[in-house]
């Protein structure tokens, strides 16, 4: 049985990762697997934010932008295009609740 | 999709393309939650650097940490099945699935990432 762990952070992300293995058929998890899978996501998150952060310090700039940003994700090796078509294949939007519609009589 | 949709296009066609889509996708990708919570996201960026004050930003760095661990678990995935359909069905005993150290290194080397056990881990 894996120990969660003990910082918060490490808790949710480690809780976000287990509903998408869940999510992409597997009952169950080693724990050296889990937790290379925890470690990688926050070293992906890292990696992109220092990038990211040279990016915009090379374009003079001290905050970040979306064009540092994309680079950097590039730069990691994820497609925006992927990004695109995975976020619209695989993730809810909220439900939006469209107002009832009325037909206006007309009058004569 | 139209024809010309699907026409290979030239490198500095695709970028134009690429730069209009980049503004939609920065739009539609705020409306999506994504598994990593933001303040989870937002943290491990300030902690590199970054200074996370656009929430679109944060968002987008969580769903593309979410594609990325998704798309090695697929990966893992695979690398199960295929394990699985070399071995005879008699021999198959466990209809559990799980995700094995040892699918996951198969899936990371396709990345480019080597993936070796720790001597102290149990």
């Amino acid at each position: 049985m894996a120990s969660k762990p003990t910082d918060p952070y490490k808790q949710a992300l480690y809780t976000g990762i287990a509903s998408l293995i869940r999510d992409a058929g597997y009952g169950s998890v080693e724990p050296i697997a889990m937790e290379s899978l925890v470690e990688m996501a926050h070293s992906f998150i890292s990696q992109v934010g220092k990038s990211s952060k040279h990016y915009s310090e090379l374009a003079n700039r001290s905050q970040v932008m979306v064009s540092d940003l994309s680079l950097a994700l590039i730069h990691s090796g994820l497609s925006l295009e992927g990004l695109k078509v995975y976020t619209e294949n695989h993730l809810r939007k909220p439900a939006v609740v469209k107002p009832p519609q009325f037909e206006a009589e007309s009058t004569k | 999709m139209s024809d010309q949709d699907r026409k290979p296009k030239l490198f500095g066609e695709q970028n134009v393309a690429s730069n209009v889509s980049m503004s939609h996708l920065i739009s539609t990708l705020s409306e999506y939650e994504p598994v990593i919570p933001d303040v989870v996201t937002a943290h491990y960026l300030n902690e590199a650097g970054f200074e996370a004050i656009d929430p679109r930003l944060v968002r987008m760095v969580s769903l593309s940490t979410q594609k990325f661990i998704s798309d090695l678990v697929n990966d893992s995935l695979q690398q199960f099945k295929m394990r699985q359909s070399a071995v005879s069905k008699k021999q198959r005993q466990d209809k559990k699935t799980t995700l094995t150290q040892e699918d996951l290194t198969a899936a990371l080397t396709e990345y480019g990432i080597s993936l070796r056990k720790p001597p102290y881990f149990t």
